[in-house]
């Protein structure tokens, strides 16, 4: 899974608009995440294939995406797999540091 | 009320090529022309005071128009959708505005390139699967000689070459998206960019000559076949006309008595005893002979009668090597009596041919001689000794009509 797939199925726990989302991911991750359109709308169409969000409706001219059960299993399992690899991380660098 | 001025242009460059693309509409708005629309052969630019201004090209919606709530997330970054031609979008913002780029995560963009990389490599299988398919029509074509080298020689070799240069360039055209997709795609995971400012003029300049090249292919081939129509024939064998012939029945059967079989065709062609010459572009001379006489025996009381027949074809080849390869070409397709000619060996010196290759059998004889440029292939259907027929083909080489053809 890719960072930018990550944070936006992070930011569709709560049901959301393209522009919206944007701005979700920024907050999220602190500003350090600018996502451009285009990624966003490759994500979504990607991911929308994949089952793993859904479109929920039309919002006027904007579409509304929410995750899907599968979406929410795929970020549990990439959120496990981070912490792991950040668990496995901070023991060996303490190690060192201990050294 | 002024309308604004739509200038056209033609589209030299392949949706393919992103960057280059983009390059092309930033400096057309440098110079005061504004993309406005595409189609697939032209684009339309509106005149107005020159800007700098940017451009991205998108394949995220295969197949439909831009989505409108795509357009406004794009709007609100600062890219303005221009317009939309099949599954490609161009979007446009101000340079001084300075907006993020829509692709932020290098990773995620080779996904957007799928669609287009997949009728890219569609194209090109179906475009070599064409090709494919006129090769094998070429080798399922009953031309007169087997194998490349002596098709070269024979008559059609101008459509063979027209469709060998067609099939090199339709190759390198149909794979050159692909690779250079792949090339892009690769270059993106590499965390590398695509290269918005890539240089359009020299892109164009290979377009123009690629097109340059396939107009030179069809001028020759308008050119070839003007001179291989001027200077071709076809005439029925003159009879009795010593030195008419390069080789002939009368001088293989000289002595007896000859009564020619004829079947004279609606056109006036005897296609028993026919003489035909086309001029190939590598073959100035490609002649065929073909001659029917029934042999009258002088002693009917013990000798019967019996039909002699004769099938030369004569090649000047424009050069020694194709000469030498239409020579073991047909002396491999056609003599299989491997040893025979080894008894004519020493005397192939006093022959003054170059090659000379001997097949022989009961009232059959095929011979492949070759002096220079010029390779005879003949076929006798005879009782005569082989080296009365050897003769005879040595004959072919000093005949003086050849001049006269050439000219």
């Amino acid at each position: 899974m890719t960072e930018a797939m990550y944070y936006v199925l992070l930011a569709l726990m709560n049901p959301a608009h393209g522009y919206r989302l944007m701005q979700e991911i920024q907050s999220v991750s602190n500003g350090r995440l600018q996502m451009g359109p285009g990624t966003l709308y490759g994500v979504l169409a990607r991911m929308q294939s994949d089952k793993l969000i859904q479109l929920v409706n039309e919002d006027g001219r904007r579409k509304i995406y929410r995750i899907t059960k599968e979406g929410e299993n795929a970020l549990y399992l990439e959120y496990n797999r981070l912490a792991d690899m950040v668990n496995d991380g901070k023991m060996m660098l303490d190690k060192g540091t201990e050294k | 009320m002024k309308t604004k001025e739509l200038v056209r242009k033609y589209r030299h460059i392949g949706a393919h090529r992103i960057g280059e693309n983009e390059s092309w509409f930033a400096d057309m708005a440098a110079s005061g022309l504004h993309l406005s629309k595409l189609n697939k052969i032209y684009a339309y630019f509106t005149r107005a005071e020159p800007a700098k201004t940017l451009y991205r090209i998108d394949f995220i919606h295969p197949n439909s128009a831009t989505e409108p709530d795509q357009e406004e997330i794009y709007l609100e970054n600062g890219w303005k959708h221009v317009c939309t031609i099949k599954d490609m979008a161009v979007y446009s913002s101000p340079a001084s505005r300075k907006a993020p780029e829509p692709h932020s995560d290098l990773a995620e963009q080779p996904h957007s390139l799928s669609g287009i990389r997949r009728f890219y490599r569609n194209a090109g299988i179906a475009c070599i699967a064409y090709y494919a398919a006129i090769v094998f029509l070429i080798y399922m074509n009953p031309l007169p000689s087997q194998g490349l080298a002596s098709k070269l020689v024979s008559k059609g070799s101008i459509t063979l070459l027209l469709i060998g240069a067609h099939l090199i360039f339709g190759i390198v055209f149909a794979i050159e998206p692909v690779v250079h997709l792949r090339a892009v795609i690769i270059s993106l995971g590499n965390g590398k960019s695509i290269d918005h400012n890539a240089d359009w003029r020299k892109r164009e300049r290979y377009e123009k000559a690629k097109k340059g090249a396939l107009a030179c292919i069809a001028l020759l081939v308008v050119a070839f076949n003007y001179k291989s129509s001027a200077a071709s024939f076809e005439a029925n064998i003159p009879p009795g006309l010593a030195g008419a012939m390069p080789i002939s029945l009368s001088e293989i059967e000289a002595g007896a008595a000859l009564e020619r079989r004829t079947d004279i065709g609606a056109t006036g062609i005897d296609f028993q005893n026919r003489v035909s010459q086309s001029w190939q572009p590598l073959a100035p001379i490609s002649m065929q002979i073909c001659e029917h006489i029934e042999v009258k025996s002088e002693m009917p009381e013990i000798y019967s009668d019996y039909d002699a027949g004769l099938y030369c074809s004569i090649y000047k080849a424009r050069f020694l090597w194709l000469s030498k390869l239409v020579a073991h070409e047909l002396a491999n397709a056609n003599i299989n009596q491997a040893g025979f000619s080894d008894q004519y060996a020493a005397g192939l010196a006093q022959m003054s041919l170059d090659e000379l290759y001997i097949g022989h059998q009961a009232m059959q004889c095929d011979i492949i001689a070759r002096k220079g440029k010029i390779v005879a292939i003949l076929r006798y259907d005879g009782e005569q000794n082989p080296l009365v027929v050897i003769n005879a083909a040595i004959g072919i080489f000093s005949w003086e009509g050849f001049a006269e053809i050439a000219r």
